[in-house]
């Protein structure tokens, strides 16, 4: 698969180049690459669609490049885009670390890199866009604290955490904001497994295992919408409707507002994907012109963006949202693959 | 000297009546430059025992893989009781009645005896559209013919690779005696065997002769060849040098053939 | 040297062919012993379940290796099979939603696992291209097949009745586990009791003397690749009816825990070498170790450095199989 995706990324890319020096736009500001980690994820190839969609608008050329979720592939792309002199990177990390040296080498080049949804510490870089994965995991312990006292008249009860793949930092982040939250309700015991490499089959094997040691269990927390969609076909199998033991699950792809839809999922927790983009995009030109920014408050498609100046650069946070039955149609969802309208305000 | 080869042959066919078993005319072989034989001709008729001499390389080995259906000629026509045919793969010579014996053996050691012994020709009965295999009916007919050949092997469901060097080859000579066929060619059948192994695969060809069916024997081994051959063929650097009635000639001016110190001397 | 009797050598030989299974029973006994709530019959039943894609892709799998060749590209064949499966008649996601018989995909994803199976055949046996690249080649790009069907997407929601096979018990058994335990029995059967399982060995163990000895290679190896992928195909529409629907990287890993059960139940992958009886206890020693993994919610990462460690183990018993093979029987 990597080899094939390797193959269509270069031709992709190629044509889009192609296409970036044929047609002279009224308004051509150069190109933004898109550094993918990997398009094995639908939130993954949603940010794509959403990036190229966006940008073009403002007079930008997007050349996307999937790292097949290799960071040594990613840093030959890095190489790569400095070559092609871009107006500005977008980086979305496969390692965070592993990034450093690519970011030192195309900030040095004078290219500005943005880091858009996997936030890096560890390093100064000109833009910063992220949901903040803590943040879902407390939000979902909200949640989640919220559905117990529902189901069991206070915030007590049994929940199985089931994990991505460990060596992500993503589903570890969402862990610690998750963990952390929940620790103030002492009456919630809590069953961790994780998926590895995020594959469904394993999450339906936990699923299955922990019902039988721990038939009491309460709710299921999947870091991963298509996580729960295994978990839902073990609960069928076994004959439980939805509702007889709740579910939770974060990063809001359609597959989890199918199952809102459907009475399994009590809550998903979505990334908020466009207001993300649409953020990167508002902030694009003045970055791109070496201007400074103002912290403050922002409005990205409705919601607060809080943009602060941190060690690692500006940062622009965005909240995540918890989805639930009373509110599952919001376009603004990504996991409703509605791309919004709405054209990018650029920052003045 | 193929005119030479062609004159021995015509006075050694006009001297029988019979069909050959098998007439091979004009067989050319090439590997990229190397020709490999050149116009070979000769016949074999039914329970002759014939043998194929020359050094390596002359030319033996691609002979033999031509007729047995592992190579195919470039040039030539093979004939079989007289009709022409084509050997494509060692299946239709098997069908024709063509058993081979390789000089490397044909042997899987993973499997036992009894397996080895049927390769390829396995006793079955239908069950459900499988082809079920017959084990006892195979197991007691592989005892049979290793004891009439008396051949002592532990077990017949013995891995063949446990077994000895000598034991391998007497299950692939026990092979060609069962199944001979019509004609049976046999690539330097002995080169593994001991002494009394050796006498008792010369014995075999006997008798398998005596059965009516035709042998080519390749061996380097001019005793074993005079033991057993009605006739020899000499091959050298891919063309046939001399064949004689054993008879009527003596292992020395064989080896002189092989040499080409006779060729030599003609020229 | 000590020579053993004819009874010690047939009890040695009985304890070495049977090695993985003695080992299975020791871990479960252990495991049951040591691990609270792990001794039930309900866990017994998940660990066989949950054999069910790795336990069928190892079957084509040793077929292939038996006759002295690989197959890389199963694991992406089920995910492709699951991914058509539910791209056919799912309705969420990247779907056609047809309203066709829902169990027409099931001859939908033999067919293509069949069809990519002679495929690799024919490049194998015609081109001569070494199974491991053409395999490879089509791990890669199969994988890559499905995603550019989906656009990358996941597919979910099956029709009732292909989850109910999810869900269906006949005995106590699920219905999963009792087509694992019908594959294993069927092609136990073939590999051992007909000329074509037959065949399967004599090719491993010396191809030059089965095609010498008139038996058509080709067409068997072409046939065993079919089998393989069809096979494939039949764990990728179980798998998608197990998650009720396709993910992008569905069945990710599987082709390596296939590999690793293949050897450490004795199929040797110089080929001619091993049996399914084997390979099921394999199976199920990987399945019963990630369980108890589970169970203990021991960190997962534990669960590759075991599998690693057993792989290393199986390759080592099997030398020392052989040397004890030599010196003392």
């Amino acid at each position: 698969m990597n080899a094939y995706r390797k193959l269509l990324g270069v031709l992709v890319g190629t044509l889009l180049l192609f296409a970036g020096f044929g047609s002279a736009l009224a308004q051509d500001k150069g190109t933004v690459v898109y550094l993918i980690p990997t398009l094995l994820d639908e939130f993954q190839t949603e940010s794509q669609s959403a990036i190229e969609f966006v940008f073009p608008q403002l007079g930008y050329e997007v050349l996307s490049l999937d790292a097949q979720n290799r960071a040594d592939l990613q840093l030959n792309q890095f190489d790569d885009a400095i070559e092609l002199e871009p107006a500005a990177i977008i980086l979305n990390a496969v390692d965070f670390d592993a990034a450093i040296t690519g970011i030192e080498k195309a900030r040095a080049a004078g290219i500005p890199v943005l880091v858009y949804d996997r936030l890096i510490r560890s390093i100064e870089v000109d833009f910063t866009s992220v949901s903040g994965n803590v943040q879902i995991g407390v939000i979902a312990a909200g949640e989640i604290a919220r559905l117990l006292e529902e189901r069991n008249g206070s915030p007590q009860g049994k929940v199985l955490q089931i994990l991505g793949d460990p060596g992500d930092s993503y589903t570890l982040d969402i862990q610690q904001g998750f963990e952390a939250t929940i620790a103030q309700y002492p009456d919630v015991e809590l069953i961790t497994n994780a998926a590895l490499q995020w594959e469904a089959t394993n999450a339906a094997d936990i699923a299955e295992q922990q019902l039988l040691v721990n038939p009491d269990v309460d709710l299921i927390f999947s870091h991963a919408a298509h996580l729960s969609g295994a978990v839902q076909a073990v609960l069928e199998a076994q004959g439980k409707e939805p509702g007889d033991i709740y579910m939770v699950s974060s990063n809001g792809a359609p597959v989890g507002l199918s199952l809102i839809r459907e009475g399994w999922l009590q809550a998903e927790i979505e990334q908020p994907l466009y207001a993300q983009i649409w953020g990167l995009a508002a902030f694009i030109d003045k970055i791109v012109a070496g201007e400074p920014l103002e912290p403050g408050t922002y409005d990205v498609l409705g919601l607060d963006g809080v943009l602060t100046m941190e060690a690692w650069g500006p940062n622009l946070a965005l909240p995540g949202a918890a989805i639930t039955a009373d509110n599952v149609d919001d376009s603004r969802f990504w996991g409703n693959l509605q791309t919004p309208t709405s054209p990018v305000v650029p920052v003045e | 000297m193929s005119s030479d080869s062609a004159a021995d042959a015509s006075i050694e066919s006009s001297s029988k009546t019979a069909t050959p078993l098998l007439r091979i005319e004009g067989v050319s072989k090439r590997f990229g430059t190397i020709e490999a034989l050149q116009d070979v001709s000769f016949d074999i008729y039914p329970g002759e025992v014939v043998a194929l001499l020359g050094d390596n390389g002359a030319g033996k080995s691609t002979l033999i893989k031509i007729i047995s259906g592992t190579l195919e000629a470039d040039s030539g026509q093979i004939y079989y009781n007289g009709e022409p045919v084509v050997i494509k793969s060692p299946s239709e010579a098997k069908a024709l009645g063509i058993e081979t014996v390789y000089q490397d053996l044909s042997l899987c050691l993973n499997v036992d005896v009894v397996a080895n012994f049927f390769m390829g020709r396995e006793l079955t009965h239908n069950v459900l559209g499988f082809k079920v295999l017959q084990e006892r009916e195979m197991e007691a007919e592989t005892e049979q013919v290793l004891g009439e050949i008396g051949t002592e092997i532990p077990s017949i469901r013995t891995n063949v690779e446990h077994l000895s060097g000598g034991q391998r080859q007497a299950i692939e000579l026990s092979r060609f005696v069962h199944w001979g066929g019509k004609l049976v060619l046999l690539d330097e059948p002995f080169a593994a065997l001991g002494v009394k192994q050796t006498r008792r695969g010369l014995e075999l060809i006997e008798r398998v002769k005596e059965r009516g069916i035709a042998v080519v024997v390749i061996t380097h081994n001019m005793i074993h060849a005079f033991q057993v051959a009605d006739r020899v063929v000499v091959l050298r650097n891919g063309r046939v040098l001399g064949i004689r009635p054993a008879q009527a000639t003596n292992p020395e001016e064989v080896v002189r053939l092989i040499t080409g110190e006779i060729a030599r001397q003609s020229a | 040297m000590l020579q053993p009797s004819d009874r010690q050598r047939r009890l040695i030989t009985f304890l070495l062919d049977n090695l993985v299974w003695f080992i299975l029973i020791f871990i479960l006994i252990l495991f049951s012993l040591t691990i609270d709530k792990y001794f039930q019959i309900g866990i017994f039943i998940n660990i066989l379940r949950q054999a069910t894609f790795v336990g069928i892709l190892s079957i084509g799998l040793s077929l292939v290796i038996i006759a002295g060749h690989l197959d890389l590209s199963i694991e992406s064949v089920m995910a492709f099979a699951a991914m058509i499966t539910a791209f056919l008649v799912a309705s969420g996601g990247v779907t056609l939603a047809l309203g066709i018989n829902p169990w027409l995909t099931l001859p939908a994803a033999l067919l293509l696992g069949a069809i990519v199976g002679w495929a690799n055949g024919f490049l194998v046996v015609r081109l001569q291209i070494s199974a491991f690249i053409v395999t490879l080649a089509a791990f890669i790009g199969i994988r890559g097949l499905g995603l550019m069907i989906t656009g990358g997407r996941s597919v979910y929601g099956l029709p009732d009745p292909l989850r109910a096979v999810a869900s269906t018990t006949v005995v106590g058994l699920p219905l999963m586990v009792l087509i694992l335990i019908s594959c294993y029995a069927l092609f136990h059967f073939i590999l051992t009791r007909t000329t074509f399982g037959r065949h399967l060995y004599l090719i491993g163990g010396n191809a030059t003397a089965t095609f010498r000895a008139g038996i058509n290679v080709k067409r068997l190896t072409i046939t065993v690749f079919m089998l393989s992928g069809a096979l494939a195909g039949l764990a990728g529409w179980l798998l998608s009816i197990r998650t009720n629907g396709a993910t992008p990287n569905l069945g990710s890993g599987m082709l390596f825990e296939a590999f690793a059960a293949v050897v450490i139940g004795g199929v040797s992958l110089q080929g001619g070498v091993g049996r399914l009886t084997g390979v099921i206890a394999g199976v199920l020693l990987l399945s019963s170790i990630d369980t108890a993994i589970n169970v203990m919610g021991l960190p997962p990462q534990f669960m590759q450095v075991i599998r690693g460690l057993l792989v290393l183990f199986a390759v080592l018993l099997d030398s020392l199989k052989l040397q004890i093979h030599r010196r003392y029987l």
